[in-house]
């Protein structure tokens, strides 16, 4: 079996599973129905089930096509290289989720800096000059535009009264 | 009265701010529709958040500026580094980088930007001519005649599916569901809150479309190997001249044209339009001296001609019915409800100056598409190298600070963080994202009507089928669905047979 209709057979089981705890767990304890309705496709659970059971079908669906797809093809096609980095990407999402927790506590402006300078270190820039002038310039100009033009106040985290 | 409306539009139009605004999308369009790996879509999200504070006129001229000037600045990549900008830019490179490593970058670079204004021009102007016309004729409906309407305009997913319709229909499938969030629209009860008040008014559309269509990228960028970029070619070879222009009209306008019908109908987009106008002009020419992908300067614009065409068709359905003509129009028709505003027959009674301004302010975006272009071809021919580890963290940044202006409030960066997670994943699997978005905005619309319909007619099903609209769009969705199932199992077979 080739990489992809394994990943189109995981795929199915994850979507089959997600319709199946929608239906059966989250719709009941997610949606508060009222006392009395008299059509049942007024409640607030029709619609929701309804894409529930839609979602599975297509899981379903899914899986059979990477069947017939296994089952159909003559010659024994080998799989490409993947394209895959593991190390880099758990960088990724390590700094992705450092950069949503450190919001509340540098404020945004800070945040944004560091975040741009890991990013582009992660990415291999390492041209010190262009780091610098990219992580001070635009967190401040994004700053000074939401603050000053759109109105909109951006959290400074423990800078706030530095800044005020 | 309706000279009032005018001015009133001419008034936001001629504006210095809305000039400045319409200018500006053109530019910030070309150069993002000209940097691999940036989309229109990304784009027009990323730009979304500058406009909550202007005038609704003005914010959407914006994004349609963009809007345009991604469609164009697709092809400057195409030409100059056989990588399209956009998908549907992907047919220019067939004749478009031929002609850059024959020495010929800037006469084809020339024919795309003519061919481009051209076709914006007659898409425009079809625009204005039917978009009133059709609004008129949907006063008549109502929520049964809507549902039916939405059901037909969800078949665009099937368009927009990509290769794998189930793989399409699961992206669609978790667009609605998640467009459940928040208070039931009938009985004002919770849906899916878990008592977080954040989640009462559902989640915001702005975060779910950043998070869909610009993080994914972003961390599958840190997934990947690294892969260098191809070489750009120098802007060489003189100007296209009006001789060229003309022996290539015949292709323009025939493109212009194709990209007209196929933008009006929803979910075709630019890609199958640059195609089929490229293949028409190929099957029609009479130069025996054609030389159809090998540089074929009639190829070009044929291309970029049945590609723009499709840009202000796509915004028929989406100002007469309220329902976007593609992905970007989804878009936009989010824009239009950020001001407060539901596109739609409604639209034309109660806010005509508004369309009469952007009716004449996506005039004035073509002017402005050729003056960007003819002027900044060469900055935007070095924009392209811009590398891929500065662009990428930098467009974070812009999704932080977007995601968060909406309401000000961090948990809409969480909401990003956490689609943008679905998508990465989503991306991986080859599910397209597009169906989501087209569902997640269709989808309380959907609901919304069916349910109406229901009360009307205490329960009775009947509703859906009580007059011909109905039965028409009824026809029309299992048209569509019949040819595209039948096209997935030609096409299946075809694929089996070769093993």
């Amino acid at each position: 079996m080739r990489a992809a209709e394994r990943s189109d057979l995981i795929l199915s089981g994850v979507t089959i599973a997600f319709a199946c705890l929608a239906l059966f767990v989250v719709i009941p304890a997610g949606v508060e129905n009222p006392g009395q309705i008299n059509v049942m496709a007024l409640g607030p659970s029709f619609w929701p089930s309804v894409i529930a059971v839609f979602i599975c079908s297509m899981g379903i669906l899914v899986a059979l096509q990477a069947y017939r797809s296994h089952r159909n093809r003559k010659s024994s096609e080998a799989d490409g290289p993947a394209n895959f980095a593991p190390t880099r990407w758990i960088g990724a999402l390590v700094l992705l989720a450092g950069y949503y927790l450190l919001l509340d506590i540098l404020g945004m402006v800070v945040t944004s800096a560091l975040a741009l300078l890991t990013f582009m270190l992660l990415g291999g820039e390492r041209r010190p000059v262009l780091i610098v002038a990219i992580t001070v310039i635009l967190p401040v100009a994004l700053f000074l535009f939401f603050r000053y033009v759109a109105n909109v106040s951006i959290p400074m985290g423990i800078f706030g009264d530095w800044i005020s | 009265m309706l000279l009032d409306h005018l001015q009133s539009a001419l008034d936001i139009v001629l504006s210095v701010e809305t000039v400045l605004a319409l200018f500006g999308g053109v530019v910030i369009g070309t150069i993002i529709g000209a940097i691999p790996g940036m989309t229109v879509t990304m784009g027009v999200a990323l730009t979304l958040p500058f406009t909550f504070n202007m005038h609704p006129a003005v914010g959407i001229l914006l994004l349609l500026g963009v809007y345009k000037g991604g469609v164009y600045g697709g092809s400057i990549t195409a030409i100059l580094i056989k990588t399209p900008g956009t998908p549907a830019a992907s047919c220019t490179v067939m004749d478009g980088y031929p002609m850059s490593q024959n020495g010929q970058a800037r006469k084809a670079l020339d024919i795309a930007l003519y061919a481009s204004c051209f076709a914006d021009f007659v898409s425009n102007i079809s625009l204005i001519l039917f978009a009133g016309l059709l609004a008129s004729f949907a006063l008549r409906f109502g929520p049964p005649e809507y549902f039916t309407l939405i059901v037909f305009s969800l078949t665009i997913i099937a368009g927009i599916a990509g290769e794998n319709m189930p793989k399409g229909m699961i992206s669609a499938g978790l667009g609605l569901f998640l467009a459940t969030v928040g208070l039931d629209l009938v009985y004002g009860t919770n849906r899916f809150v878990f008592g977080e008040v954040e989640l009462m008014a559902g989640l915001n559309f702005i975060p779910v479309l950043i998070g869909l269509f610009a993080l994914p990228e972003i961390i599958n960028h840190y997934a990947k190997k690294f892969e260098e970029r191809g070489q750009i070619q120098a802007l060489a070879g003189g100007h296209a001249t009006f001789a060229e222009f003309r022996r290539c009209f015949k292709s323009i306008f025939r493109g212009s044209i194709i990209g007209v019908v196929l933008g009006a109908i929803p979910g075709i987009g630019g890609a199958p339009a640059a195609f089929l106008s490229y293949s028409e002009a190929q099957r029609t020419s009479k130069n025996p001296d054609a030389k159809f992908g090998n540089g074929e300067m009639e190829g070009v614009a044929a291309a970029e001609a049945g590609n723009n065409g499709t840009c202000g068709a796509t915004l028929i359905p989406l100002l007469a019915l309220g329902v976007p003509g593609d992905i970007v129009t989804a878009v936009i028709l989010g824009a239009f409800m950020i001001h407060g505003l539901q596109p739609g027959p409604l639209l034309f009674q109660d806010n005509l100056d508004l369309i009469y301004a952007l009716f004449i302010g996506i005039m004035i975006s073509s002017v402005f598409l050729f003056i960007v272009g003819k002027s900044a071809i060469r900055i935007f021919s070095h924009v392209v190298l811009l590398p891929n580890k500065i662009l990428f963290p930098m467009v974070l940044v812009l999704c932080v600070y977007g995601g968060y202006a909406v309401n000000n409030n961090p948990f809409d960066i969480l909401v990003m963080m956490l689609v943008g997670l679905l998508g990465f994943g989503m991306l991986r699997t080859g599910i397209p994202a597009a169906p989501f978005l087209i569902a997640f905005v269709l989808g309380p619309l959907l609901e919304d009507n069916f349910r109406q319909s229901l009360l009307l007619s205490q329960g009775g099903m009947e509703i859906f089928f009580r007059n011909e609209i109905c039965w028409i769009f009824w026809a029309l969705t299992a048209l569509v669905v019949f040819i595209l199932v039948r096209r997935g199992v030609r096409n299946r077979r075809a694929a089996w047979a070769e093993g």
